[in-house]
């Protein structure tokens, strides 16, 4: 039998809905498994066994009463330490917010709860979602569970690692350049960044208001479907919230993919920044993979990537220096160096260069709009190579990297991360497929019949166990 | 620390910086304004709460 | 545009926006500069009036 902590939540929920697997049982297994292994891991800054207990025996109570809510209902998760919890310090994975309660839920964390999660606590990020990876802050960064020597990516470096670890059955990150799949890359997990305005932002700590995204991360991107039949609300306490119809997430995971034409950004790749062989040829082997699948591949051409960097960086500093420049001059001790150093630059973009940016960002949206005319979704690689060891990430302030994440930041397409297969060192390669705003039901349909169609979702990170247990 | 000191880089420069040129008549006058601009800075920096979002949004849907 | 920014320019720039960086962190955030500074550049090209920016402003949350 499957181990409980390699179920996937489609796996665990219907065994849940018929009382074969109590959330009790379930919950426990995982909080046994953080307290054994998050030690070498760092993926949790705060684990909260009482409250995920209390959680695990009230779901198990309203399902054996009858009360079964969905595919959530007592399914143990983790949350980036930059979402609102009442009554929970939300740190930012900050010395400067290290004693922030909040009085209420971001809107995510409630509309979880209410579908029946189990909060097994808060997950590692990089500070403010921009300082990392920093070895200077209150408490360590996460790891990565292919190899502990490795950095799995920020900013949501907690949530990655916990789901590749068996840590968490589902976790939410949060992504203004790249920062939900960077780490779902690394750590070889699926990571959506949904169409910007389909999932809240209220409550969640701000990077840069118009380029922040939450969304999921999980094993498989059926489960981060599953995830996203909840978190898809309309909220009118975030202003930049689409008052849309919910895709149909689960009607469209039981669709296939034949006949969709897939448009690969090949410049990207090829021309625009250098990418390791090995990941390239995983993109080769999934457009292999797609067209046995059915699909029709062709290549397409949008602006160079450093059109879309230039703009994404001058928006997301400027927004962050507005929302840190007090605190950021009042207490810089209290920010990490890495942090201090990025937000910092803010202050250097002119008002002019800001809104020149916001025009730069609305030539680029109706460029991809009229390239989405002609393929259903578009694919290029998540991370140009695999994850280096940790500490050897650097400051990125001072080289030039161009990002293939941060152009659907600024576009503000749904773009998901999926395993790819792995490199010769065993670190996993990684894909990102992207879609028509508002079709991340159809993104997440494309990345499932990947997963489904090849072996990489068999293969766990198991080494890191060994690893951590030869260390004790 | 809660105001930007107020700047010693003389008007000049800043209109140098900008690759921007004014007459000696244009400079006095420029003064009070850069000034008055400077006041409304500071007063639109004040604290706020994180929940307070500028009133642009990114939109990508019609209804 | 030059390609670099001086150690006493970069100061006067920190100095009106009130913030302070270590000596240890200069050169970096001097060479971070200059790449913004790039992009500045590079963002700022002719355009039609009709190039708006992409954020919308709603009344009355819409």
């Amino acid at each position: 039998m499957t181990a409980l902590h390699d179920l996937t939540i489609a796996e665990a929920a219907p065994l849940l809905k018929a009382k074969k697997l109590s959330p009790v049982e379930l919950t426990a297994s995982y909080l046994s498994r953080i307290e054994a292994f998050d030690g070498q891991l760092n993926a949790y800054i705060r684990v909260l066994p009482e409250q995920a207990m209390a959680a695990a025996r009230k779901a198990e109570g309203e399902i054996m009463k009858g009360g079964y809510k969905g595919p959530l209902h007592g399914v143990p998760i983790g949350l980036k330490d930059i979402y609102n919890t009442k009554g929970i310090a939300t740190t930012g994975h900050s010395a400067l917010y290290k004693d922030h309660v909040p009085e209420e839920d971001a809107t995510t964390t409630r509309l979880l709860a209410e579908a029946g999660t189990i909060l097994l606590g808060k997950l590692s990020t990089w500070e403010f979602a921009i300082g990392g990876t920093s070895f200077d802050l209150p408490w360590p960064p996460a790891k990565n569970p292919w190899n502990l020597a490795h950095d799995p990516a920020g900013s949501s470096s907690g949530s990655g690692a916990a789901i590749a670890a068996g840590l968490a059955m589902g976790s939410m990150g949060t992504d203004t350049g790249g920062s939900i799949r960077g780490p779902a890359a690394w750590c070889g997990i699926s990571g959506l960044k949904p169409t910007y305005g389909l999932v809240s932002r209220r409550g969640i700590l701000p990077l840069s208001f118009s380029l922040d995204h939450g969304g999921p991360m999980c094993w498989t991107s059926e489960d981060c479907a599953l995830m996203m039949e909840v978190l898809a609300q309309h909220d009118p306490l975030d202003p930049g919230s689409a008052d849309v119809a919910k895709p149909d997430f689960a009607g469209s995971l039981q669709k296939d993919v034949k006949g969709l034409r897939i448009g690969v950004i090949r410049h990207f790749f090829e021309s625009d920044a250098e990418t390791d062989p090995e990941i390239k040829a995983g993109i080769e082997a999934a457009l292999v993979t797609f067209r046995e699948l059915g699909c029709e591949v062709v290549d397409v051409t949008l602006s160079p990537l450093s059109a879309y960097g230039d703009a994404a960086t001058l928006i997301s500093r400027s927004e962050a220096f507005a929302f840190h420049e007090e605190t950021l001059k009042a207490t810089p001790e209290l920010y990490g160096e890495l942090a201090r150093q990025r937000i910092m630059m803010g202050a250097f973009v002119r008002a002019c260069d800001y809104v020149n940016a916001l025009r730069e960002r609305g030539r680029l949206i109706a460029e991809i709009a009229t390239v989405f005319e002609s393929v259903d979704v578009l694919i290029c690689p998540t991370m140009p190579g695999v994850a280096p060891k940790l500490g050897d990430l650097g400051n990125m302030m001072s080289r030039s990297r161009p990002s293939f994440t941060r152009v659907f930041n600024l576009t503000g397409s749904p773009a998901l991360s999926v395993c790819s297969g792995f490199s010769a060192a065993g670190l996993p390669l990684n894909m990102q497929i992207v879609g028509r705003p508002f079709q991340d039901d159809l993104v997440l349909r494309v990345g499932s019949a990947f997963e489904k169609a090849t072996a990489f979702r068999d293969l766990r990170p198991a080494p890191w166990v060994q690893q951590a247990l030869a260390a004790e | 620390m809660t105001d930007t000191p107020a700047t010693p880089i003389p008007i000049e420069a800043k209109l140098a910086e900008y690759g921007l040129r004014v007459g000696p008549e244009t400079l006095e006058s420029l003064k009070g304004s850069v000034a008055d601009l400077e006041a409304a800075a500071r007063n639109i920096r004040v604290k706020r709460s994180y929940l307070q979002e500028p009133v642009h949004a990114l939109r990508l849907w019609t209804k | 545009m030059s390609e670099t920014i001086s150690t006493e320019a970069f100061q006067v720039l920190l100095d009106r926006a009130g913030i302070s960086v270590k000596p240890e962190h200069m050169d970096e955030m001097r060479s971070a500069y200059m790449l913004l500074q790039a992009m500045r550049e590079r963002v700022r090209k002719p355009r039609g009036y009709d190039a708006e920016p992409a954020h919308i402003f709603a009344p009355a949350g819409r």
